[in-house]
């Protein structure tokens, strides 16, 4: 069966799927930003003003891609459904609004996240909790429909792997990101100057930077269905397959929450 | 009226065409034309009006920055190019509208463009031009069609 068209096309639209057209609008500003960041000498704290709409744009961009290629597995009456259609809807929606206002604030010269200093911004963070709740719920229920198609077959370790990062990865991700929000600024700048900080991202490499679980916690959502296509790919008996898959998922949490608690402590 | 009441005229009733865009459905012929005909009709006459009225009265040009800056100190002057941007601001939004109509843009993404079109046009203008070619390139030559109804 040729899956392409269900990741791409909206069958009764007979267009690109939402998913896409979002990507497309986060596409222009990735561009837009990534120009702003070359150009704009501006500093926000410790980091380049633009650094921080750059990061959600790309991953954003990921996470729609990724939503979009697994439900291409999805059975077309579930595909075509009203509750996957409505759940496309909200996350769009939502990634779109959180993306807007963090390249509105960083055009502002502002924080987005952990800025109360007025009542709009106040309440615009508090969107922004329930916008990323957001997020993570349509990854968790997609998950969760494809654990339901991988129980009509239960020979296919790519579903069951897509099954598993969809559905563990919000979990991790919601509770790293709510511990995230609930301190003062997210993460401590060390007061030790000479902490060093991994390019790109900007993280302190000093284990307390909670940033990093958090990007871990969420790109299982990728990395485990990519190694459940790999495994798919080898032709191994299903039994071996999944074996192999538990054992990579309990290692993987268990770095995650690894990193989560030496990042507490 | 006053300049002042001109202003807040014309910011409103621009306003309403956005409102209308943005947010209502697209169904009725009639309703569409509002903001995509209608309302910049109604602001361009404005323009003219005080583009013929203040314009020659002002002084400043549009040959130099500052220039431009001295022109705009003047409050004819000043409201005209307001009232500029609002007449042309919507009738590019009411284009945009039409051609995502056209090529199945989906009203949830067509609502970011226009509200950027609305604050900050050429920005919202450049978001639908990069946008528009992509679907169109995109756009499948055939689709199976399966699952529940059809539109």
């Amino acid at each position: 069966m040729n899956l392409i068209p269900h990741v791409f096309y909206d069958e009764q639209q007979k267009q690109l799927n939402l998913w896409w057209q979002g990507t497309l609008v986060l596409c222009v500003f990735l561009a837009l930003n990534s120009l702003l960041y070359v150009l704009d000498p501006r500093m926000l704290g410790d980091e380049a003003l633009w650094i921080k709409p750059l990061k959600f744009e790309i991953s954003l961009i990921i996470h729609f891609a990724t939503l979009a290629v697994l439900a291409a597995w999805l059975s077309p009456e579930k595909r075509n459904g009203r509750a996957w259609k409505f759940i496309t809807s909200v996350v769009v929606g939502a990634g779109l609004l959180e993306v807007m206002y963090i390249f509105l604030q960083a055009a502002r010269g502002r924080e987005s996240h952990f800025n109360n200093t007025t009542t709009i911004e106040s309440l615009m963070y508090g969107l922004m909790g329930v916008g990323a709740v957001i997020l993570v719920a349509g990854s968790f229920y997609l998950g969760y429909l494809l654990f339901r198609e991988y129980q009509l077959q239960k020979d296919d370790v790519f579903l069951f792997s897509a099954a598993l990062g969809l559905t563990i990865g919000s979990v991790l991700t919601l509770i790293i990101a709510s511990h995230l929000a609930s301190g003062e600024t997210g993460y401590l700048a060390p007061v030790d100057e000479e902490v060093l900080r991994m390019p790109l991202f900007s993280w302190y490499l000093n284990g307390e930077d909670l940033r990093i679980p958090h990007f871990f916690a969420t790109h299982m959502m990728q990395l485990l269905p990519l190694y459940g296509f790999c495994l798919s790919r080898r032709n191994l008996p299903i039994a071996n397959a999944k074996v192999r898959l538990f054992w990579s998922v309990g290692i993987y949490t268990g770095i995650v929450l690894l990193l989560f608690v030496v990042a507490l402590s | 009226m006053s300049f002042e009441q001109l202003f807040s005229s014309a910011s409103m009733l621009a306003m309403l065409g956005w409102f209308i865009l943005i947010l209502l459905p697209r169904r009725w012929e009639w309703l569409n034309r509002i903001p995509a005909l209608f309302i910049p009709i109604i602001l361009s006459v404005l323009y003219s009006f005080l583009i013929a009225r203040y314009f020659f009265s002002a002084e400043g040009g549009f040959d130099t920055l500052a220039n431009v800056q001295q022109l705009f100190t003047y409050s004819g002057a000043a409201l005209a190019g307001w009232v500029h941007y609002l007449a042309f601001d919507l009738f590019i939004g009411g284009l945009i509208a039409k051609q995502a109509d056209e090529i199945g843009l989906s009203r949830l993404i067509q609502a970011p463009i226009l509200l950027l079109t609305f604050m900050v046009g050429p920005f919202g203008y450049l978001l639908f031009a990069v946008i528009k070619p992509a679907m169109l390139r995109f756009k499948p030559k055939e689709i199976h069609v399966t699952g529940e109804g059809d539109s």
